[in-house]
């Protein structure tokens, strides 16, 4: 993530922040279509645990993330007990999807620079975290995330494509 | 150059010619020799050619320019068509389409493939080389090219004109048609110069027969002029009807249009004055060379034979030159080929000029033939996908405000209000039934793809097939085009390595060497069905059966009570595959298990009937439209969902008491037959449902095929058309939704996947 952008020749770039439970976090901006109120979601079944549902944007279903359940955080209630209202919903749009991700509030919108940026610790970043860095910004550390990590549900990856790639791949190799 | 708005036309055009291309090549395949289908494939060559000149991918043009090399003499006769040479146009056709396909990717300059593209070339050339040699085949392309190539370089004379040109434009002129000069003027800030030219080449064509461009036809495609060029052309229209046609097309900034005259318009003699001194000079320089005189002779004496005429020295030659000028139609071939021969034995001409000029005969050949060919007007329109699923989610959303109105206008029970909107109603039905079909093409543009690949892959298998293909005017849904490939291919893949046998197996077996591999499509109701049908060994259920077992999918026990035809289905469950060796074509396990979950995610299922010795038949039902269908809308708790129509066939209550327990599954008996039961919200985890033990139960009668099963519910919302929106399938890991979509009040109700349920019954 960090590497792209800096692969871009970009330096400075614009961060949402927003808070969810006591935490403050970070998504670039180009990354985010709009923030919405709260609406009332539809339930999926059998779903992963961190999606909350699907909502109806304008004519289009996107599934919506539960910002809470997905940094495992335990400060405060879940997210279906808060007052609703006070809610926001980031849209977040990458190159393959477009999601929804309930946060507890947007509080600004920042630069920052990349000198400002670290590596998250080894301990709580590994390849699979949706943590890109953390970085310092007024004196305190705001965790970035990756909004194309944000979104992986992990289950049912296996697609007829894929399998067929596969077989291609084989054949390949065999020849 | 901004290159990159053309980009989009330029990829959808070659692989439109590409496709033509391939239709082309299996034609002549079955009908080698067959001239017509010999000139579309030059001519689709030729196209791809100028286009992707015009676009800088020297890759492909250099590539189409070799395959143009070897069309030639093909086209003339002079090399005849073998397997050979439609494999290697085969392969070209290959790396064309991936050459394309990597521009579609962005990726401009493929440096991979540089050395594949270098080795075709090489190959492509190995056809024409030892042809050279062949005294009988060898003359006719080379030669009549660098005559060409001589003629016009040397005779500029009469307003550029070489001596050709001459007797064609006085011809002509006799004949009733004036011969014109256009010059073309271009603006400063054309985008696309080699574009608008030949845009005016075209347009010009329809008024008349162009002669001569200057520069050349090729230099025009490649913008290789500064603002301005010249046609010559020989026309029966009025100039202002030539112009006109020409200020239609964008960025010209003027024509100017002459009538050319003749000083000396009549005599034959004067204008066999005008031919250039350096003719001569050839000429006698070839009488010089007295052994090369000899070889002439010879070849030409070989040449009467497929064309009666004399052989002549080369001072009849120039005598003859001149009588043949004013009858070009009946003679000018045939001096053409007398010339050729002096100068290709005389040896002294660059070959780098002489393609300019053979690029140029061509040019004029390919144009006028796509000219006449473009006369009939195209009734259709190009319109992005982007605004067609843009239009259609608006109808949606139309289409789901107007059930709300409706509701509204019934509560409201006002007259006036009710007709109004009754006939918006109507209206919408219809914008509805229109954008529908916007979204509908031919099964043609799945089907194109497989005479190919049956082709490659009998091949590859050593059998052979005939290849039957009915239904293709059968229309569906876009969407489905684009996801029902894959699966096709898997299944023929599967009746060509499984299902047919070898020609000396089939022959044992008393039936035709030849096996039959059929694809049809046609509508049946709603739905339209699919069928892959060989006439190969069937599939062996006793078989399926031991290889299920031996890999695990179903225990020996389970086995004994299927039936043949469960049998047979046991080939869709995952990790299956019946073929003893496992090959390049099918057999890797990982086949009809996805086949089936493809289908089932479009909403339509796959069945498959076989009979040991005489052929297999795989049936795939579709729904016709993926976007609006009717469904019931359901409510489990407090969830809305939405259920097909098609699938549901009844919906009853019944009392707690007559559901029974069979071996811990529920079930219910209706009109004689046991239906099995499933509890929806169980299924569906709905939370905090009360269930309330003394009420009735809404009994939901689903059917997929021939197998019926309940669904429990706890009320009936009602029917209603709904759109169909997708949704990330990784969402529901179960498999039990097929999609969502939204209601009046703009909430979203999930659509169930009817066939999912079965499963777990």
């Amino acid at each position: 993530m960090l590497d792209k952008l800096l692969k871009d020749g970009q330096t400075d770039f614009q961060l949402v922040v927003f808070t969810i439970g006591s935490e403050e976090y970070a998504l670039p901006i180009t990354y985010i279509q709009e923030i919405i109120t709260y609406q009332p979601l539809t339930k999926i079944p059998h779903s992963a645990a961190t999606i909350e549902g699907v909502i109806n944007l304008r004519g289009v279903v996107i599934p919506i993330i539960d910002g809470r359940k997905m940094v495992d955080c335990s400060v405060g209630e879940e997210s279906s007990k808060r007052n609703k209202d006070d809610l926001r919903i980031i849209v977040i749009e990458n190159e393959e999807n477009r999601y929804g991700l309930i946060v507890d509030n947007v509080s600004e919108v920042t630069h920052m620079n990349s000198a400002d940026v670290e590596q998250p610790p080894k301990e709580i970043g590994d390849n699979e975290s949706s943590v890109w860095g953390v970085g310092k910004y007024n004196g305190n550390l705001i965790v970035l995330l990756d909004p194309s990590r944000i979104a992986s549900f992990n289950h049912q990856n296996f697609s007829f494509n894929e399998a067929e790639n596969k077989i291609e791949k084989e054949v390949k190799v065999e020849n | 150059m901004e290159l990159d708005q053309y980009l989009g036309l330029f990829i959808d055009e070659s692989k439109e010619n590409l496709q033509k291309l391939n239709d082309s090549l299996l034609a002549l395949e079955s009908d080698s020799g067959n001239l017509e289908i010999l000139n579309d494939i030059f001519r689709v060559a030729h196209t791809l050619k100028g286009m992707s000149k015009t676009m800088g991918f020297n890759n492909v043009a250099d590539l189409t320019h070799h395959m143009e090399n070897l069309l030639e003499p093909l086209r003339n006769g002079t090399l005849s068509t073998d397997t050979r040479i439609i494999d290697i146009l085969f392969k070209c056709l290959d790396m064309l389409d991936s050459l394309i396909n990597n521009i579609a990717d962005g990726v401009y300059e493929d440096n991979d493939n540089k050395e594949n593209i270098e080795k075709l070339v090489r190959d492509l050339e190995g056809f024409l080389s030892p042809n050279a040699g062949q005294k009988n085949n060898g003359i006719g392309p080379h030669n009549e090219e660098t005559s060409k190539e001589s003629t016009s370089k040397n005779a500029i004379h009469l307003e550029d004109f070489n001596e050709y040109e001459v007797a064609i434009v006085k011809e002509a002129y006799s004949s009733g048609f004036i011969p014109r000069e256009l010059i073309v003027y271009l603006t400063n800030d054309c985008v696309l110069p080699g574009v608008r030219a030949y845009m005016v080449s075209r347009a010009v064509e329809d008024h008349g027969e162009i002669i001569k461009t200057i520069p050349t036809v090729e230099e025009l495609e490649n913008a290789q002029f500064e603002g301005k060029f010249k046609i010559y052309l020989l026309s029966q229209f009025t100039s202002d009807g030539i112009s006109n046609a020409i200020y239609q097309i964008s960025e010209i900034e003027k024509v100017e249009i002459n009538d050319i005259t003749f000083d000396q318009p009549s005599s034959s003699d004067e204008a066999v004055s005008e031919l250039p001194p350096v003719e001569t000079e050839d000429l006698s320089s070839l009488v010089e060379q007295e052994d090369l005189v000899k070889a002439v002779e010879a070849k030409l004496a070989q040449q009467a034979i497929s064309q009666p005429i004399e052989p002549a020295k080369p001072e009849i030659l120039q005598e003859q030159n001149s009588e043949d000028i004013n009858s070009f139609d009946s003679n000018g071939n045939i001096k053409e080929e007398k010339e050729e021969s002096t100068i290709n034995s005389n040896q002294n001409f660059n070959n780098d000029n002489d393609k300019e000029e053979i690029e140029e005969d061509r040019d004029k050949n390919v144009f006028n033939k796509s000219g006449s060919a473009s006369k009939v007007l195209s009734q259709t329109v190009r319109v992005s996908a982007d605004r067609i699923d843009k239009l259609m989610n608006l109808v949606g959303e139309l289409v789901i405000s107007r059930t709300r109105i409706n509701q509204i206008s019934g509560q409201l029970k006002d007259a006036e209000l009710v007709s109004s909107v009754g006939l918006m109603g109507n209206i919408t039905t219809d914008i509805q039934e229109i954008v529908m079909k916007l979204r509908m093409v031919p099964m043609e543009q799945v089907f194109n793809r497989f005479p190919r690949l049956v082709r490659d892959l009998a091949k590859d298998l050593n059998k052979e097939v005939n290849l039957k293909i009915t239904g293709k005017d059968t229309e569906i849904d876009r969407v489905v085009v684009d996801e029902i490939g894959d699966p096709m291919v898997h299944l023929i893949r599967n009746s060509m390595d499984h299902g047919l046998e070898s020609p000396e197996e089939r022959i044992q077996n008393g039936k035709l060497a030849k096996g039959t591999l059929e694809l049809s499509a046609f509508n049946e109701g709603e739905n339209i069905i699919i069928k892959v049908t060989d006439d190969g060994k069937g599939i062996d259920p006793e078989k399926v059966k031991e290889s299920a077992i031996s890999k695990g999918i179903l225990t020996r026990e389970a086995a004994k009570n299927l039936t043949q035809k469960q049998s047979i289905e046991l080939i869709f469950a995952p990790g299956f595959s019946t073929a003893a060796v496992t090959t390049d074509v099918s057999g890797r396990g990982v086949g009809m298990d996805v086949v089936k979950s493809k289908i089932a995610s479009l909403g339509g299922n796959v069945t498959v009937n076989s009979t040991i010795g005489k052929g297999t038949t795989t049936i795939i039902s579709l729904p016709s439209s993926m976007a609006i269908v009717q469904a019931l809308l359901i409510k489990v708790g407090e969830e809305i969902y939405a259920a097909p129509l098609n699938y549901i066939s009844e919906v009853i209550n019944i009392e707690p008491n007559q559901v029974k327990n069979i071996q811990n599954n529920e079930v219910i008996v209706l009109r004689g037959k046991t239906l099995p039961l499933v509890r929806l919200h169980d299924l569906l985890e709905v939370e905090n449902y009360v269930e309330d033990k003394s009420q009735s139960l809404t009994v939901v009668i689903i059917k997929s095929q021939n197998k019926y099963s309940g669904i429990i519910v706890s009320e009936l919302i009602g029917q209603q058309e709904i759109v169909i929106k997708p949704i990330n399938k990784k969402l529901c890991k179960d498999d039990y939704i097929s999609g969502a979509t939204t209601l009046g009040n703009g909430q979203v109700a999930l659509i169930i996947n009817v066939n999912s349920l079965f499963k777990k019954v």
